[in-house]
């Protein structure tokens, strides 16, 4: 009796281990699940966040002083970048390349259009229409943001403020 | 005998279903906030802001007679008031700038990101009530996803509206 009690308390205890095995199983199983799931959401979250970053620089890049009109026009406006600054900042950008922490940086004038792009230089400015502030030749996701382009013209012997349609483009990198 | 063991399974059994039921809830609910996570916009109000204040900044070839040429909205005011450019008239200048600028700021269309859109010019009465519009176009799909901006400043006691919805 005592024997056959004892075979029955092993029996049980092995039933309990293996019981106690298997939810461990379930449970290690539930982990990795949830691990993975975790792990492939963590690269769409970085760039997600490059997204956001660049979202918010591109907000407020038109008005850092490297690229604001400032007083320099005759009123004050809002999202205006001087075209003629950025040349002379493209001229010294290798002091700048890491500064605001995106691969590239440029503006696009979208009207009035030209036939053809024309990236801009010292030579033919202010007939173009690309300014390649920051160019790293990454192939990235660009964010962008509706900018006045202004610059200083001369009508006869008198200046005027001169200010076009553009598109300030800032581009992040996509996590593979 | 064989009942109590019977019934010791049975309870066993239902031990294990109500872990497995414990394990499927907190999944649920781990899913359920997973997908709840609120998704990015595709387009913001701030962008129909930044254009209407850029074009409003945009530099017209209505040239003010003896003077410099006019920003769009001060062109708006002209040809409010009727007044004519050195080169042309003011409402046509007026014309073919903004379908210019829109024409060449937005792409829309079925599948594009921004399926239409819609930009009015008016003058409003102080009470509220539309005196005359100046200018209205739309294009593409308007949907009943739409985002917006509307600019207002003062001309003579009453206010002018430029307002521009983007539809997706």
């Amino acid at each position: 009796m005592v024997k056959m009690n004892s075979k029955k308390a092993q029996m049980k205890i092995q039933q309990t281990a293996f019981m106690l095995i298997a939810i461990t199983l379930f449970f290690v199983l539930v982990g990795v699940f949830f691990i993975g799931f975790k792990l492939s959401s963590l690269k769409e979250d970085v760039t997600s966040l490059e997204a956001k970053q660049a979202k918010l620089l591109v907000s407020k890049l038109a008005n850092a002083p490297e690229f604001a009109c400032g007083s320099a026009f005759s009123e004050k406006k809002s999202n205006c970048v001087d075209s003629d600054k950025v040349l002379m900042l493209m001229k010294d950008i290798d002091k700048y390349k890491d500064f605001w922490g995106v691969k590239d940086i440029k503006i696009r004038k979208i009207y009035p259009k030209l036939d053809r792009d024309i990236v801009c230089d010292t030579s033919n400015y202010p007939n173009c229409n690309i300014m390649n502030i920051i160019e790293r030749g990454t192939i990235g996701t660009y964010e962008q943001n509706f900018v006045s382009l202004c610059r200083k013209e001369v009508v006869g012997d008198k200046p005027y403020d001169k200010c076009e349609v553009a598109i300030l483009m800032v581009s992040y990198e996509k996590v593979k | 005998m064989i009942n109590v063991n019977k019934k010791r399974a049975q309870e066993e059994m239902i031990g294990f279903g109500l872990i497995i039921i414990i394990v499927a809830v907190i999944m649920i609910i781990f899913l359920w906030f997973y997908l709840m996570k609120p998704t990015n916009q595709n387009f913001n109000n701030y962008e129909a802001e930044n254009f209407v204040t850029t074009a409003l900044q945009y530099t017209t070839d209505c040239k003010e007679p003896g003077r410099d040429y006019l920003d769009l909205k001060e062109l708006i005011s002209w040809c409010y008031d009727l007044k004519e450019c050195e080169n042309g008239n003011s409402c046509s200048i007026l014309n073919s700038t903004i379908k210019g600028i829109l024409e060449e700021s937005w792409d829309v269309g079925t599948g594009k990101r921004i399926q239409g859109y819609e930009f009015k010019i008016g003058v409003f009465r102080l009470e509220g009530d539309l005196e005359r519009e100046i200018f209205s176009q739309s294009k593409g799909n308007l949907t009943i996803n739409s985002r917006g901006y509307i600019e207002e400043y003062p001309k003579n006691r009453k206010w002018i509206k430029v307002s521009f919805s983007m539809f997706s």
